[in-house]
């Protein structure tokens, strides 16, 4: 992948991170380093919920694989005072946000799903 | 919502070059306290803007500052507190509240009430402006200016035809409630049938305390409270649960209260129902306000919405508002505030 898609990609995501409820935020791919931006941007105050995330994303590709043919669109997790969602991008890419239990999750959703339309487009081209 | 998409953030602008039609734009301050002076000024604002016209038709778009929910001393800003004491002190303060501080419940019923008063054979058209659904702040903007606890208005006077239509989702259970005790203006209901309201409205509609929680919105989007008032259906979001009052959005009408019920297949019909309305006519821009809950229940799948309203108005423009309120009245949609509503004007 070009530096100029992960800059773009970088870019989708950070914005995301101006929702006040939109913690942290990843891109990954199988088979490839995670794409996320700063953690110094992250708002996160259980670290470890993140570290637990990055190492074991790669399961949750899996489980993206198995459903993706029955029509898998989003998955949620809620772990203790956090929600983390996974959108699905394409067979083997999720976009990844943490989002605080108790949030409005409708509105976050529907910027949830402009960021990932426009991740579509950066993974296509 | 708009051809292009949906969106929770940022700022959408339509734009309109229109020689059929003259234009005024009103406000109105500190609508808590006072929404009869309000609606009054802002009224006064607009029929001077427009007194040389002689378009014969006038429509008013209006935004009025929604409900807040108001902070309380040495507590922080919360939709369910169970404790009955402190739920007690709540309802009485809220009143204060509102007068002092202007926090709290919107009064845009009475602020449109008013309105249509002063601007008789308006059709009147808007909602209840809020912030990201957290109900802590929103603001109304009107030329340079930018104001708190207000109403801004835009009224023409215009020679073009236009319809309007409303809808909502929810439908009538066998549940019913009758009021015995309700305060606040009617607003806060603190006892169903003799008994303690939150408790009594828990336990008939099949949930249990730990169901409730900060949520409350989107929660109880699927089992709300209504009532009946000259033969229309009022839903009401449920804006939050003091010890054991039950605070609601607006002023209840009578002394029953109903269960109500819906689902997010039949959120997304309710939409297609009321464009069904406009089918036949030549529909050259559409506004739509339609309440935030609905946006916030059904999430990315909004664009599902989207996709319908969009097929319907093909290549013609519309903009749909998410708003904490829906405020309609014309000749076909007698005056009408409530939740959960999907009111469309269509200029044709």
């Amino acid at each position: 992948m070009s530096d100029q898609k992960i800059d773009a990609i970088i870019h989708v995501l950070d914005d995301l991170l101006n929702e006040e409820d939109i913690l942290a935020t990843m891109v990954k791919s199988s088979g490839v380093p995670p794409i996320a931006p700063p953690t110094t941007r992250f708002k996160i105050k259980n670290f470890a919920i993140w570290q637990l995330i990055n190492s074991s994303v790669d399961q949750s590709l899996g489980l993206v694989d198995a459903f993706y043919n029955a029509g898998a669109d989003k998955l949620y997790l809620e772990i203790a005072e956090y929600e983390i969602v996974f959108f699905v991008i394409d067979r083997s890419t999720v976009l990844i946000a943490v989002i605080p239990a108790l949030a409005n999750k409708g509105l976050l959703e529907i910027e949830l799903e402009n960021a990932r339309r426009e991740l579509r487009g950066h993974f296509r081209r | 919502m708009t051809h292009e998409g949906c969106f929770g953030r940022g700022a959408v602008l339509v734009l309109i070059n229109d020689d059929a039609s003259d234009v005024a734009v009103g406000y109105g301050k500190d609508v808590k306290r006072d929404p009869g002076m309000a609606a009054r000024h802002c009224a006064k604002l607009l029929s001077l803007g427009l007194k040389n016209s002689k378009r014969p038709k006038t429509l008013v778009f209006e935004f009025v500052s929604g409900p807040t929910v108001p902070k309380f001393p040495f507590l922080t800003q919360k939709r369910i507190i169970r404790n009955r004491l402190i739920g007690k002190l709540f309802a009485l303060g809220a009143g204060l509240f509102l007068r002092y501080f202007q926090k709290g419940v919107g009064r845009e019923e009475e602020l449109l009430e008013e309105l249509e008063k002063q601007l008789p054979n308006s059709t009147i058209i808007g909602g209840s402006t809020l912030d990201a659904n957290n109900l802590i702040s929103n603001y109304q903007f009107l030329n340079r200016q930018v104001f708190t606890n207000s109403v801004v208005a835009l009224a023409l006077k215009t020679d073009h035809m236009f319809h309007t239509g409303s809808g909502f989702c929810q439908s009538e259970t066998p549940v019913k409630f009758r009021i015995t005790e309700k305060i606040g203006n009617g607003r806060i209901i603190t006892k169903l049938d003799g008994k303690p309201a939150a408790q009594e409205f828990l336990k008939r509609s099949g949930w249990s305390d730990s169901d409730l929680n900060e949520r409350l919105y989107r929660k109880t989007f699927h089992r709300t409270l209504g009532f009946k008032h000259n033969g229309r259906l009022y839903p009401e979001v449920i804006g939050a649960i003091y010890g054991e009052g039950i605070w609601l959005g607006y002023r209840v009408e009578g002394d029953e209260l109903v269960l109500l019920t819906t689902s997010g297949r039949r959120l997304v019909e309710s939409v297609n129902n009321t464009l069904s309305a406009f089918s036949g006519l030549e529909n050259n821009f559409g506004f739509i306000i339609s309440c935030a809950s609905r946006m916030e229940t059904l999430g990315k799948s909004v664009y599902l919405s989207q996709r319908n309203i969009s097929l319907f108005f093909k290549d013609k423009p519309f903009l749909l508002l998410w708003m904490g309120g829906e405020d309609i009245a014309s000749e076909q949609m007698p005056r009408h505030h409530a939740n959960y509503c999907f009111n469309a004007l269509v200029f044709n």
